[in-house]
């Protein structure tokens, strides 16, 4: 907006607002004045109209806080050898298709992985941990592992291995056993179903939906 | 800081001014009136006043309406015998013979029609101003005693031509003629309530409970409310206080719903005092609480609710000048049905094909996360001078404050707020009004200021952002009435300018908005002798596109979409006819409705393509805020009539074809053809002290076939047939009256989606329900 539209704006509305706004103390009213009803009614309107205060708070808007945002999934995988493997599913800015990145997983064939998943919300300052959150309300929270087409059972097979108050699976703690090799994909799902988990994926909602390619060698 | 106190001394030496003139024109005029007559028109059954009758004196131009406490005046009239005739729809008309010498002053007492007909009574005019050439259709007296305790949304469906777009039990969004949300204007006591009217699952925040009388207007009403109003008007009234209450007198309504094991209490008191009883007031107090609602086979989780509200009126008449003070609040507390907290397109589709057993809640009051939570305040103060026998000021200024919060299911351990909520906004509104009326016996006229300013606020998760709205608005209505004709015209124009407040990432940015917008209308109306009469009004509306249709941003719950604004989007243009056709003689009563509706930029919420965005939550399927060529054409209609005095069968119903030329395809959530029929035995005695009365009715709703098929999660579900009945008993004379009534919904318990309520993806529909309502009125006129 150009200076002369701002001053065009504030010389058109700063008189109105003053006028919905009136300070209380700056109307004198003198005991004369309520000798009239039609007056006395008159004060009394603009007195509601002082009633709620002027205060512009709109105009210093909060940041967004995203109800239980996460933004980043990690995969943490161990082989017999001890070695490593990660892969991060990460979108930092939920509402648009910018400042997303997907690793791909690099698996060997033949091999059973130890397996668990951190969750992060790293919009906040000091970044969140999640994962604590879902351990602690493990009864209410599920994960889902699944091989995505062409990949299937026969290339990837994962076993939830933690379980919950309610003896029931969580999935923080997973095996990973690949088979045969190949390029795939893998899907993880975190449903949260509080007070109806009941170790399958049906009830609750989703928290997180994400889909990792996979390459297995 | 000078200066702006200079410019504060400078707007109070204004209002001063103002006042000063109002006071000067109390003196200034005075009322003459030699030779005249003087009187109030009040219905025989209960002594009210019958606003807006016509009252003529025959073979004369002596021509004039009654006011709206009934009363009217005759001035200069010649000598000699005359006779006075008075006439309003539903009354039988009625003539008094004037002797040369005889009285002056005249109470007329006009008798309804017919008892029963009052169920949805046609009303030819409607307040706060009223018009001869749209249509209307009012709920009062014994409908509204037999509706009360449920929302506004259900208690206008009751109207042919009003839908509802519903979530779940208890969240109704009325929509007349396929058209809601911020197209329809909603009126409480005369001021447009002022909501937060984005998203599919924000009814409107008014409890309708207090009103002593619901009108719908059919067609655009945008010249007389604002661009809001493009779609039709929603009057939530309370009336005036009768001018001659001599002692305290109210209404009390209480009743119990079984399914939901709901109550509801409301009661409203009121009264004049003073020398002479020029203060009048009203105090009204509901409140309704439900548990659990239930499906034909599983109770819904988590849909209970509970709601109260509130209202004070103070008003004052002394000479020409009538000063009032409304002031009303609203608080709800609305759980959502826990079996829809899905975000998913995936989830929705599983979710239909849930099997019942797997929906093991029990029922109870408590309410739990999800839900929503609501406030909503009302300040209004009014004041009117008569500046002589036909012309008046009004100046009115209201202020509201609307506060949505919205809790989503959490995880307890979140290390932020637990108590906190997921969503929150909050709207206030200011508003100030100045109305010039000129009321003569050929002419009526209208012309106002509207000047508003309104500021929104959301915290946490920003689904639209902040913003500051100015708005001017001025408007001019007027009407003439020669012989059997009326005709209308008016013109509007508003001035709008919103500013955003927004962070994009780590920027602020604050752009505006300014849109300049127009609106007119033209209205013809047409006695066909003596028992048809014909209207036909026509509309050209613009409304400035809202601030969720430019800036939504982000998955909305509940709708699984990811929903986004466009920030160019220019105001819509909306053409809008309404037809109707009156018929009323002895044993019929009918009316058929017919409109279309044009707008070649429609904003809508349109799929784009069939791009699909992907977050960490899953797939969603992506829409945009665009504008697109929209018709939408359709008829309603209801039928009564009466075989004799005892049984009448009634019948009436709705049919809407809607399409969007942009995608080539059907209008999403438009209602399907729906007819509601049955019959009515009544039996009076006593002189019609008491009345019985007891209906049997069928609705029969089609299926949609009428829907996009691949931009919703599921088809549309089945029609269904619904039976009904209500039995209700009223004493209308004597000292203790009252209306008792049991009324039968689905009495047969049937499974049934209806397409036009969202959370069809999640459950059933509301299986049997009884309701018995006692209204009591006490008091002084009887």
């Amino acid at each position: 907006m150009s200076k002369n539209q701002k001053t065009y704006l504030r010389s058109t509305f700063d008189p109105l607002l003053k006028m919905l706004c009136l300070p209380f103390d700056k109307l004198r009213v003198t005991r004369r004045w309520f000798m009239k009803p039609a007056v006395n009614s008159s004060v009394v309107l603009v007195g509601l109209m002082m009633a709620v205060s002027c205060k512009k708070v709109e105009e210093n808007p909060q940041a967004n806080e995203e109800n239980e945002l996460i933004t980043t999934v990690t995969l943490h995988l161990t082989d017999p050898h001890v070695l490593m493997v990660m892969a991060t599913w990460k979108d930092l800015s939920p509402d648009d298709e910018t400042g997303r990145t997907i690793d791909t997983l690099f698996l060997n064939d033949s091999t059973l992985y130890m397996g668990s998943i951190t969750l992060l919300d790293e919009t906040k300052s000091p970044v969140t941990d999640i994962t604590k959150e879902v351990d602690e309300e493990s009864k209410d929270h599920l994960f889902v592992y699944k091989p995505v087409a062409p990949f299937t059972v026969d290339n990837l097979l994962i076993t939830r291995t933690d379980h919950d108050v309610n003896h029931l699976e969580i999935g923080l703690k997973y095996t990973l056993e690949t088979k045969i090799a190949g390029l795939g994909s893998l899907r993880v799902i975190l449903r949260h179903q509080p007070g109806e988990k009941n170790g399958t994926e049906t009830p609750g909602d989703s928290d997180v939906d994400v889909v990792f390619p996979v390459k297995i060698r | 800081m000078l200066q702006k106190e200079k410019s504060g001394k400078r707007s109070i030496n204004l209002i001063l001014l103002l006042m000063f003139l109002f006071f000067r024109s109390v003196y200034a005029q005075e009322t003459n009136c030699a030779q005249g007559i003087r009187g109030v028109v009040n219905a025989a059954s209960n002594h009210e006043a019958v606003p807006y009758a016509q009252v003529w004196i025959e073979n004369s131009g002596f021509h004039t309406l009654t006011d709206s406490l009934g009363r009217f005046e005759f001035c200069n009239l010649p000598p000699g015998v005359k006779k006075l005739l008075v006439k309003q729809l539903g009354y039988d008309s009625l003539s008094v013979v004037l002797e040369p010498g005889s009285k002056k002053r005249f109470t007329l007492h006009l008798k309804e029609k017919n008892a029963w007909l009052d169920a949805i009574d046609v009303v030819g005019k409607l307040r706060p101003f009223e018009s001869e050439v749209v249509e209307a259709q009012s709920l009062q007296k014994a409908e509204l005693d037999r509706s009360r305790g449920s929302s506004l949304g259900e208690m206008t469906r009751k109207i042919p031509g009003v839908s509802a777009l519903q979530t779940g039990p208890t969240l109704f969004k009325p929509m007349i003629q396929g058209l809601t949300g911020q197209r329809i204007a909603i009126l409480n006591n005369g001021t447009k309530l002022e909501g937060q009217q984005w998203g599919f699952d924000h009814a409107p925040e008014i409890d309708p409970n207090s009103a002593n009388r619901i009108t719908v207007v059919k067609g655009a009403q945008a010249v007389r409310y604002g661009a809001d109003a493009l779609g039709g008007v929603i009057l939530v009234e309370q009336g005036d206080v009768d001018p001659e209450l001599k002692r305290l007198s109210g209404r009390s309504s209480s009743g119990f719903a079984s399914n939901g094991r709901g109550f509801f209490q409301s009661l409203s008191i009121e009264n004049r005092f003073g020398k002479s009883r020029d203060f009048s007031w009203r105090i009204t107090g509901s409140g309704r609480k439900s548990g659990d609602y239930s499906t034909p086979k599983y109770v819904m989780g988590n849909t209970a609710m509970q709601e109260i509200s509130s209202s004070a009126m103070l008003g004052y008449t002394h000479h020409k000048w009538k000063a009032e003070i409304f002031a009303s609040y609203y608080a709800t507390q609305i759980g959502i049905f826990k079996g829809s907290h899905i975000s998913s397109p995936e989830g929705i589709r599983q979710a239909l094909n849930r099997p019942d057993s797997s929906y093991n809640n029990t029922f109870g009051y408590q309410i739990g996360r999800p839900y929503q939570k609501i406030n909503h305040g009302l300040v209004k103060g009014k004041l009117s001078y008569n500046l002589d026998e036909n012309r008046s000021l009004e100046l009115i200024y209201s202020q509201q404050v609307d506060h949505r919060q919205e809790f989503d299911i959490t995880r307890q351990s979140q290390s932020d707020c637990s108590t906190c909520p997921q969503l929150l906004f909050r709207l206030e509104t200011q508003n100030l009004e100045i109305n010039y009326q000129t009321r003569k016996e050929h002419y009526e006229g209208r012309t106002g200021l509207v000047v508003l300013t309104q500021g929104n606020v959301v915290e946490r998760k920003i689904l639209i952002p902040n913003f500051r709205t100015y708005q001017t608005g001025f408007y001019s209505v007027h009407s003439w009435f020669q012989g059997d004709w009326a005709y209308e015209l008016g013109a509007r124009t508003e001035w709008r300018q919103q500013q955003i407040f927004r962070y994009v990432g780590q920027q602020f940015q604050n752009p505006a908005h300014q849109y300049g917008i127009f609106m007119a209308n033209a209205g013809i109306r047409k006695e066909l002798g003596e028992h048809w009469h014909a209207k036909i009004n026509t509309q050209f509306s613009h409304r400035a596109p809202n601030v969720n249709e430019l800036y939504s941003n982000g998955v909305h719950h509940g709708t699984a979409s990811f929903e986004k604004g466009d920030e160019h989007l220019k105001p819509e243009n909306v053409w809008n006819t309404n037809f109707s056709l009156h018929h009323r003689s002895k044993h019929w009563q009918v009316l058929v409705n017919l409109f279309a509706t044009y707008s070649p930029n429609f904003i809508y919420l349109s799929p784009v393509g069939d791009s699909i965005i992907s977050t960490i939550r899953g797939p969603f399927p992506y829409y945009q805020y665009q504008a697109s060529e929209v018709l939408m054409r359709g008829f309603d209609f209801s039928v009564e009539y009466e075989v004799n005095s005892h049984i009448s069968l009634y019948s009436k119903g709705m049919l809407i074809r809607s399409w969007n030329y942009s995608i080539d395809n059907y209008l999403i959530f438009q209602p399907a053809d729906r007819i509601e029929s049955g019959i009515q035995v009544t039996k009076t005695w006593q002189e019609s002290k008491y009345q019985l009365q007891a209906r049997i009715g069928n609705t029969l709703v089609a299926r949609q076939y009428r829907a996009p098929a691949n931009l919703d999660f599921a088809e549309a579900p089945a029609g269904y047939s619904l039976w009904g009945g209500r039995i209700s008993l009223r004493k209308e004379k004597g000292k203790f009256q009252y209306d008792l009534s049991l009324e039968g919904q689905n009495v047969f318990n049937k499974t049934y989606r209806d397409y036009m309520n969202r959370f069809r993806y999640f459950s059933y529909d509301l299986g049997q329900n009884f309701i018995v309502r006692l209204s009591i009125p006490f008091g002084a006129k009887y």
